[in-house]
């Protein structure tokens, strides 16, 4: 490969470095959201809150905390 | 930080001492309202809630039948804050949360490395945390028609705090954040040496975390037969979900990857001590006369119209993920000597 070919390629390689590492982070957030708010909307529609764990949002953070783990697991470097 | 024992020890004792203040702050700050008492936020001339920039409240205590009868917006009645009725769960969540500040994002101690970006990034997740939660406990205060607003919010204000620590930590150490060291992942299984890159694969992986979700589902179904967990399905089985993949994230998938190096060591630990700390909890139950809840064995749940042992599936899942992430911290999740990868 010619030199500057080969400089072509690290460029590319650090872009779709940098690209995979955007959609990760982009992933954890969005599966957040998207499992918080069900669980969130539904908790409050329902109005009852429990004696000890007021479900709405710390059950959201949970899952949160959840996905983020999971994602973090299956995305490392191999 | 070096993964030596007497490090994981200087660790280990400042988180601890970490959240003793912070549950005491908080329980001096349950205490504050007085038993019988509630605070409210206070109204201006023309009867409107007044609120410092529109996320601050200002606060003033009065009893329960006064606010109830002047039709005042409760912000927090005694417990709400540290939750001291089941404080052995949220100093669990506490521990969890400045383990993974001080030991994992910031290294401490030893040999700390990028440690101005480390403190950075970790100032950066504290301003996230408060924001997060001023603007949460604002969104809910405007929601809120009955029962406190703390309570609304997370169940207890110290929850709050600590699971969007945990939480706010993660995204940013994903984001890179202070750490730039491929030789430090934040779960020790994954990538830290050659002998787990010959054995994992994703599959693998996919197929442990779908083992774990059936586990977990078994383990949850036993505590909620035997009466022995919160009501919530939802929240109990999630810990114990979060512990199964922190699990695998430290030592290792399968059952055959417990096996090697120090991991039988790390797993011993991690037991012993949990089952230490849960009996540790409920001395202090005990010899507080029930003002500390341990969760285990406990009137207050009982009168609460609860199982008095609904907090032990929580002190469990809580207190292992903790102890997990001691044993990694203190390097004996390595597994040793590499063997040919499985296919």
């Amino acid at each position: 490969m010619a030199s500057d070919e080969k400089d072509r390629t690290t460029v590319l390689e650090h872009k779709v470095q940098t690209l995979r590492e955007i959609v990760s982070v982009v992933t954890i957030v969005a599966f957040t959201t998207l499992l918080g708010v069900p669980i969130v909307s539904s908790v409050v529609g329902a109005g009852t809150y429990s004696e000890f764990f007021g479900a709405a949002w710390n059950t959201m953070l949970l899952y949160g905390l959840l996905i983020a783990n999971a994602i973090g697991y299956l995305w490392s470097e191999l | 930080m070096d993964k030596k024992v007497s490090n994981t020890v200087i660790l280990v004792l400042t988180v601890l001492v970490v959240v003793a203040v912070q549950q005491g702050l908080l329980y001096a700050a349950d205490k504050n309202i007085g038993t019988g008492n509630v605070q409210v936020i206070a109204h201006d001339s023309s009867g409107d809630e007044r609120w410092t920039m529109g996320l601050i409240p200002r606060l003033q205590t009065m009893t329960k039948a006064d606010a109830l009868t002047q039709d005042m917006k409760i912000w927090a009645s005694p417990g709400d804050y540290s939750g001291d009725s089941v404080m052995g769960i949220t100093a669990a969540i506490a521990a969890i949360m400045w383990i993974v500040w001080l030991g994992v994002f910031l290294g401490f101690p030893g040999n700390m490395q990028l440690k101005k970006e480390r403190v950075l990034g970790l100032v950066g997740v504290a301003l996230l945390v408060l924001i997060f939660n001023l603007v949460f406990l604002r969104a809910i205060a405007d929601a809120t028609a009955s029962g406190s607003v703390v309570r609304n919010t997370a169940g207890h204000l110290s929850l709050a705090i600590n699971n969007s620590g945990i939480l706010m930590a993660i995204l940013l150490h994903r984001l890179g954040v202070g750490v730039k060291d491929p030789e430090t992942p934040m779960m020790p299984a994954l990538g830290s040496s050659r002998c787990d890159r010959a054995h994992s694969s994703f599959y693998r992986k996919f197929y442990g975390v779908l083992t774990i979700l059936v586990v977990a589902g078994l383990i949850e179904m036993t505590f909620q037969l035997a009466d022995f967990a919160v009501s919530e399905v939802a929240v109990d089985a999630s810990v114990w979900l979060i512990w199964g993949v922190i699990f695998i994230g430290h030592f290792g998938t399968f059952p055959s990857d417990w096996r090697l190096g120090k991991r039988p060591k790390g797993i011993v630990i991690m037991l012993v001590f949990t089952v230490l700390t849960i009996v540790g909890f409920y001395i202090m139950q005990v010899a507080t006369g029930e003002s500390i809840g341990s969760g285990v064995h406990e009137a207050r749940l009982a009168n609460a119209g609860l199982s008095e042992n609904a907090g032990l599936s929580l002190m469990l899942s809580c207190w292992l993920i903790f102890w997990t992430i001691v044993a990694g911290a203190a390097g004996y999740c390595d597994p040793g000597q590499c063997r040919p990868a499985e296919k």
